[in-house]
């Protein structure tokens, strides 16, 4: 099997940890939604858990794509289109390893542990501190934003090339085996 | 049918390759492609297809298209970094399939001792492109049977020499053991050749002339930007150019727009592009441009270059081909 990304084709690893981090932030982000109409601990816990998950594949995914070459694009887009395509899908890495890292951070400065189910939970190694929490604060909603900016620009490429260009991007990332 | 005029009788270059003059197209990047490659074939010269970025299966189709385009002759320039090793591997296979005439390699070193022997047995004539004496070197240590002299005249991605060709021809032909050593770097016009093969130079390679004409993939306003261009508008640069590793050395015609952030990345434009790529890259030129005037077809430079080329009475007495002949006796005992 092949293990790593090449200039030809994804790596199988690489296609299904990119649905499993989809899948799980689309799950935070539902959580997030089912807590601002009744907040309840266990769901919380919940999301804390996906959120570690997150953290954890997105350090293999973000070593990953640094370290790796990235496919040829599908078609013939200009030049600009792909190095923007690219810097968008490693910034997106990169923020999943941070921004999991500033919520605990945060919670971590409130003097708050990061309850998981089971009982478990990621200590608080942080001193208390309101001004080092107002600043992760600040610095989570600003990473935050980019990130989504960021996630509705990669959703429109997505979009764009299955629908409008009608090419192969996208199921190239559903598995499929395209011939470049 | 080829209706271009020469006294030229050939040489050691012309009869390896089977090319009637030693013209040779630079392998541009998606710029040289079918339509400009057979252009440059049919009328004698050496077409060599841009064989960078191009997926394989692309790659197989332009030398499928170049072949119905014409009968002649024509090469295939690889860059192995570009990619990655799947990427060229990849490419390869398609070359050593299809087996055009000629490949040509650039940034190839960690690639040559292998790549070489290989496209050498299946038959095709290898071609290395070194901007210096030490990389010249290393190519003819593998096996290439022809080295490209690079002048930092050179417009696109230069490797990775700073020096002129001047200087640079003479010191790779007393290193080539008698290989034909082709010179590139501002040639634009006969004069340029005229020049170049007086220093000994077994024939020339070609590029942004060759951007500028109607079989040339480039974008009309590329073709419009060298033809205004003057011969003092280009730029080295060691920055930013698309798909290479940062720091490549480049030239390009820089964009001065003050406000626009791609100014800072070095690229070409092609007809496929918008026209917002050819306005706001800093587009692949070299030194040459101020003698481009006009677009014209590639019939009419090749026509314009082999003007420069020496008649047979003349070869047999410019220095820089009894330096040639010097070397090759030495080479051989």
């Amino acid at each position: 099997m092949q293990r790593r990304d090449n200039g030809l084709r994804f790596s199988p690893i690489t296609v299904v940890l990119h649905w499993v981090v989809a899948l799980t932030l689309l799950a935070i982000f539902a959580l997030q939604l089912a807590m601002t109409q009744a907040p309840d601990e266990v769901v919380r816990q919940v999301q804390n858990l996906l959120g570690l998950i997150l953290f954890l594949v997105s350090i293999y995914r973000f070593w990953a794509r640094i370290t790796s070459y990235h496919p040829l694009p599908v078609g013939t887009p200009n030049p600009i289109e792909v190095i923007i395509s690219r810097s968008v899908a490693v910034a997106l890495a990169l923020a999943m390893v941070l921004l999991p890292i500033a919520v605990w951070a945060s919670r971590a400065a409130a003097g708050e542990a990061t309850a998981l189910p089971g009982g478990f939970s990621i200590p608080a190694l942080l001193p208390v501190n309101s001004t080092l929490k107002h600043l992760v604060d600040v610095l989570f909603d600003i990473g935050a934003s980019l990130f989504l900016a960021g996630l509705a620009l990669h959703l429109f490429g997505a979009l764009k090339n299955h629908f409008l260009l009608k090419n192969a991007t996208l199921k190239r990332m559903l598995g499929k085996h395209v011939e470049l | 049918m080829n209706p271009i005029q020469s006294d030229f009788s050939g040489n050691l270059l012309t009869r390896l390759c089977g090319v009637q003059y030693p013209i040779f197209l630079g392998g541009m990047a998606a710029i040289s492609g079918p339509s400009l490659v057979a252009a440059v074939a049919n009328a004698g010269g050496m077409g060599v297809m841009g064989g960078l970025r191009l997926p394989p299966l692309t790659l197989r189709r332009w030398l499928q298209e170049t072949r119905a385009l014409t009968d002649q002759p024509f090469g295939v320039n690889l860059v192995p970094q570009f990619g990655g090793p799947e990427v060229f591997e990849a490419q390869f296979q398609v070359v050593l399939k299809e087996k055009p005439k000629l490949l040509s390699l650039f940034y190839a070193e960690a690639y040559a001792a292998d790549m070489i022997p290989r496209a050498k047995d299946a038959g095709m004539i290898v071609m290395v492109q070194a901007g210096s004496v030490a990389l010249a070197r290393k190519a003819i240590a593998a096996g290439a049977d022809i080295i490209i002299a690079q002048g930092s005249e050179s417009g696109g991605h230069l490797n990775r020499g700073t020096i002129s060709i001047l200087p640079l021809l003479p010191s790779i032909i007393a290193v080539a053991e008698g290989r034909p050593v082709l010179a590139a770097g501002g040639v634009t016009d006969r004069d340029d050749v005229r020049a170049l093969m007086s220093l000994g130079a077994s024939g020339v390679v070609v590029g942004t002339a060759f951007i500028a004409t109607d079989e040339s993939n480039a974008h009309p306003l590329y073709k419009q930007k060298i033809v205004a261009a003057t011969t003092d508008d280009t730029e080295y640069r060691t920055g930013y150019s698309f798909g290479w590793t940062y720091g490549t050395p480049h030239r390009v015609i820089p964009n001065r727009d003050k406000w626009n952030l791609l100014r800072l990345i070095g690229g070409g434009a092609r007809n496929i592009d918008k026209p917002r790529m050819a306005e706001k890259l800093s587009l692949y030129a070299g030194q040459g441009l101020g003698k481009i005037h006009r677009v014209m077809p590639a019939a009419e430079r090749m026509a314009e270059l082999v003007r420069g080329l020496p008649s047979a009475e003349l070869q047999t007495r410019w220095p820089g081909n009894v330096l040639l002949r010097q070397t090759d006796e030495r080479a051989h005992g």
